[in-house]
């Protein structure tokens, strides 16, 4: 994606969160603290400009653990290029997630 | 194994019962085709939340971050409404209206019209009866009078008696004030100029709960007998007159020859009891010398808190009802009996609003009916393009658009029409206003409060969203009743258009047809009443005759020798005025700005002292010239001269109806009257014709001419204020400056009060009726217009629907004339059911004009028929237009015609 990107704080922490592995809505919420209410409609926008793929868990995993089975997030290509912009303009982001590069979408 | 969209996996059926329910609630907000979906994610993850996380959470986290999935689902539901729905909807109906700009802006204009004045009517109404009046907590104001029918006064006020009896016993107020008018010759560096002003108790300020800006209001100290003279003045008056002097409360001026100190100023607006007040001077009630039958203070009262006014009305009545028993020496019960004399309580703001309530009413009622009609033009417009976008629209539908995307699709396109109509409407509004603020008739009261405001934009954008609601649903419901296959069919080639669409268009004519009527006929009625007022001999020839009014001070003027002095020299200058043929002094002059009546004594007829029942009809002092320049009628005897107050004998004049009412069939040549019981007898020397004073819709009233009278010991009467009347030859308007020079000539302190032409004070007596008249006028004269194309929009229309079937008749030797009475007849009938309908919905609503009417009767067969009439020739053009291009169909042409 080569757009310019800018996003609010808020979205750019949601977005390092998913990529350090931060896949799921609560686990995004206890990572990043942020309040109540504010994480779903980010990702729910992010998701509807094709920067998160959500993705429904594999049903049989789910149903062997015994539990319902799981949405997850992953960053989609533009999403990855909306994370490296997201960091280079909240450069103390990375201070709070070191690794969140590492589950970016593969080449 | 569990299918991918199953609705509860089992596992999430471990989850509390009450978590499920907070999710199956919030799911509600979401669309239905995400709704599955997002009910499993958050299942997931509430499971997840309980199960997973070593420290299991504690139920009531657990229950809030269910809770948390309902903002989720809102703010699902917004952006789809917002992104996905509605804008979607909102930008194509945008584009369809700017791929067809004529019908947008023929609709939008038409939607101004309409709202535009709606909204100009409203602010008005606004304005002037809903606002609240400018004082605090004024729903409990009360006007507060008597009234005693029996002796023909449907208003009395407080006299000095009245006020301290009630001011003592009243129970249901929270303060009581009286006032009156008493305007003032101001007298200063500048010219000497009449002020508006008024005497009231100090109570008043705080009834109003008004506080002075600078210094103080008025304290009862001030209203002692033999107080220093101080007075209160407006904002207005300080900055105009008194230039914003810092130093105001120091200053004392030269009121009617009084000096007095400025105590205080009121704040900017401050105006009681008129708009014009700027003086305020204590009222000073001399309990020593209490005058027991001058009734002539209306009262001011603050209801007490959680009293209602006929609490006020009870307390009042037996108020009066005590006075009336323990003093009957001074309120003799045979004449409290005659009079029905009861407490007259109204809200203040009823007061204030007077009878122009039902005019205003009136018109607004008459612009919505033709916003109704806008309404029902562009609904017809709406049909054919509608129509036009059959095959669209079908299309829409047989791919699968339900009847809600349908409807929005409309709806979307109807509201944007609307708003746009509204926002011109809201810009038509502003010019409306200011036109109607300056052409109103004086008689509105609080027209400095018209305007528009945050409530009139509300009222606009209510008007559009049901205007938009109302035009748009047409199409939508008629949709409603067809079905896909008939409509594709109707689609094609065919031969005659769709029944339903044409009776649907067929309705809203003969509403509109009907609503016109409603209309015409209510402007017909004014037209008649205005027609019969103008016949009303006002009993004088008002053109060509100029009235100054002359308000001598007290102080200056102590008796009726220097007054009389002053009157018949300024009268004297006055008639040698260039181009002035006439001059005249009469106190009161008809249709003008005071009233003089009250009881008269008859030699023939002596009242009953005992009983005090009385003999009552309007008193005039009038100088010799008066009646003569004012050219009422001499029926008998002559007219009164200089000499009839001179001397000892004494010379009257009366009206007709006076003279018929007493001596029926005889002359009242040489009878006598007098004032009071204790003056001395006047002897009638002439009969004069009669005069409308009050108001012309009013039977004439009768009157008592009597001189002015100075020389005699015994009660000289010559009165302080009154009126020069000047005929001239020119434009009278133009002396009203050579008069000003005639009175400063005369005495340089002496200002002018008011100059008017008596034309002027005609035509602002039949204000009310014409500005009615005016505005249903204009109404129903677009109601008409609006009628008559959509008339003509139907007929031209089915005209070229039939276009083939036309072309096949004449192919077939039909007569271009037949063809012609065909299409008109077609007209006539949709015109001549709407005049049925409009004829009885007429009835109905006549009656609200009611008192509007003067000598009409509300079902007038003369104004139904020429208004049928009108409207029958209207429909008659507006079908034959089109029945003309019908008869000039090329049947070659027509048949090949798609």
């Amino acid at each position: 994606m080569t757009t310019k990107i800018t996003f609010t704080y808020p979205t750019a922490m949601a977005l390092a969160a998913i990529g350090e592995g931060h896949r799921y809505g609560f686990d995004i919420m206890d990572v990043t603290g942020l309040p109540d209410g504010t994480v779903y409609p980010i990702l729910r926008r992010l998701e509807a400009r094709g920067y998160l793929a959500g993705k429904w868990e594999n049903d049989d995993v789910a149903f062997r653990e015994g539990r319902p089975a799981r949405r997850y997030y992953e960053l989609t290509r533009p999403g990855d290029d909306a994370l490296k912009a997201a960091l280079v303009r909240y450069p103390r982001l990375s201070e709070l997630f070191p690794e969140a590069g590492r589950f970016a979408a593969s080449a | 194994m569990n299918p991918p969209n199953s609705p509860v996996t089992p596992a999430a059926s471990r989850l509390p019962i009450a978590l499920r329910r907070v999710l199956a609630l919030g799911s509600w907000w979401v669309p239905r085709s995400r709704r599955q979906a997002w009910r499993r994610e958050w299942e997931a993850e509430l499971f997840h939340a309980a199960h997973t996380d070593a420290s299991a959470e504690p139920p009531r986290r657990l229950l809030r971050r269910a809770l948390w999935s309902h903002l989720d689902a809102l703010w699902i539901f917004q952006e789809e409404l917002t992104m996905t729905r509605l804008l979607a909807d909102i930008r194509l109906a945008f584009r369809s209206l700017r791929r067809s700009p004529t019908f947008t802006v023929v609709a939008v204009l038409t939607l101004a019209l309409g709202i535009g004045a709606n909204t100009a009517i409203f602010s008005v109404v606004n304005g002037v009866l809903l606002k609240p009046l400018a004082y605090p907590d004024s729903d409990e104001l009360l006007s507060f009078n008597f009234t005693a029918p029996g002796i023909g006064y449907p208003v009395i006020p407080f006299s000095d008696d009245f006020f301290l009896f009630v001011e003592e016993r009243q129970k249901s107020l929270e303060a009581i004030a009286m006032y009156n008018q008493d305007n003032v010759n101001l007298v200063g560096d500048a010219d000497p100029v009449r002020v508006s002003g008024a005497r009231v108790t100090p109570s008043t300020f705080a009834v109003l709960r008004v506080p002075a800006l600078l210094g103080r209001t008025l304290t009862e100290r001030d209203a002692e007998v033999g107080a220093e003279p101080v007075a209160v003045i407006a904002h207005e008056l300080w900055q105009e007159r008194l230039g914003g002097d810092p130093d105001v409360l120091e200053r004392t001026e030269d009121m009617d020859g009084v000096m007095r100190r400025i105590v205080g100023v009121m704040p900017p607006g401050f105006a009681f009891p008129n708009a014009e007040t700027r003086i305020w001077k204590p009222y000073v009630i001399d309990e020593a010398n209490l005058n027991v039958g001058n009734f002539s203070n209306p009262g001011l009262a603050r209801m007490a808190s959680g009293m209602t006014i006929d609490g006020a009305v009870d307390d009042a009545a037996a108020m009066l009802a005590s006075l009336f028993e323990e003093r009957p020496d001074d309120y003799p019960a045979a004449l409290i009996e005659q009079a029905q004399f009861a407490p007259r309580i109204d809200s203040l703001k009823e007061v204030v609003v007077g009878d122009v309530r039902q005019a205003l009413l009136v018109v607004l009622g008459t612009v919505g009916v033709v916003l109704l009609i806008a309404c029902a033009n562009v609904a017809n417009l709406f049909l054919v393009r509608a129509e036009a976008r059959q095959r669209e629209v079908t299309l829409r539908a047989a791919l699968g658009a339900g009847r809600g995307d349908l409807a929005r699709f409309f709806l979307a396109e109807s509201m944007i029409l609307a708003l746009a109509g509204g926002t011109v409407g809201v810009g038509l509004a502003a010019f409306g206003v200011r036109a109607f603020t300056t052409m109103a008739p004086v008689a509105i009261p609080r027209i400095s409060e018209i305007g528009i405001d945050a409530r009139v934009l509300g009222f606009t954008l209510l008007a559009s969203l049901l205007t938009g609601l109302l035009f748009g649903m047409i199409p939508v419901l008629r949709r409603q009743a067809r079905d896909l296959a008939g409509s594709l069919r109707e689609g094609g080639r065919s031969v005659t258009t769709g029944q339903g669409l044409v009776s649907a268009r067929n309705v809203l004519v003969v509403a509109q047809v009907a609503l016109a009527l409603v209309l015409l006929v209510g402007s017909g009625l004014m037209i008649r009443s205005f027609q019969a007022l103008r016949t009303v001999d006002p009993g004088f020839d008002a053109d060509g005759v100029l009235a100054v009014l002359v308000a001598l001070p007290g102080p200056d003027y102590p008796d009726a020798e220097q007054r009389l002095a002053f009157w018949t020299e300024v009268r004297d200058r006055a008639a040698a005025l260039p181009g002035v043929t006439a001059a005249g002094i009469l106190n009161d002059i008809p249709m003008g700005w005071g009233r003089s009546g009250g009881s008269i004594e008859i030699e023939d007829f002596p009242s009953d002292i005992e009983s005090g029942l009385l003999t009552l009809a309007e008193k005039k002092r009038v100088g010799a010239g008066g009646l003569e320049t004012l050219r009422v009628e001499l029926v008998e005897g002559r007219y009164l001269n200089d000499d009839d107050g001179a001397g000892r004998f004494r010379g009257a004049v009366v009206s007709q109806s006076l003279a018929q009412h007493w001596w029926p069939g005889q002359s009242a040549i040489g009878k006598r009257l007098k004032e009071d019981a204790d003056e001395d007898w006047y002897e009638i020397v002439g009969v004069v014709g009669n005069v409308h004073y009050i108001d012309l819709e009013d039977p004439a009233e009768e009157v008592l001419y009597l001189p002015l009278i100075a020389g005699a010991e015994e009660s000289p009467n010559v009165s302080a204020n009154m009126t020069v009347l000047l005929r001239t030859n020119g434009p009278p308007s133009a002396l009203v400056g050579l008069m000003r020079g005639v009175v400063k000539g005369v005495d340089p302190r002496m200002p002018i009060a008011r100059s008017e032409t008596m034309a002027n004070l005609l035509s602002n007596n039949m204000a009310r009726t014409s500005f009615t008249l005016v505005m249903l006028g204009i109404a129903a004269a677009a109601a008409m217009l609006l009628g008559a194309i959509g008339i003509y929009g139907v007929i031209s229309y089915v005209v070229g629907q039939r276009t083939q079937e036309i072309g096949v008749r004449i192919a077939l030797g039909a007569s271009r004339g037949s063809v012609q009475k065909m299409v008109v007849r077609r007209g006539m009938m949709v015109c001549a059911v709407g005049v049925v309908v409009g004829v009885l919905g007429a009835l109905a609503a006549s009656s609200a004009l009611g008192s509007l009417l003067y000598e009409v009767n509300p079902l007038d067969p003369f104004t139904y028929v020429v208004v049928v009439a009108a409207l029958g020739a209207t429909a008659l053009l507006a079908s034959w237009l089109p029945a003309l291009r019908a008869s000039g169909v090329d049947p070659v042409v027509a048949l090949r015609s798609d």
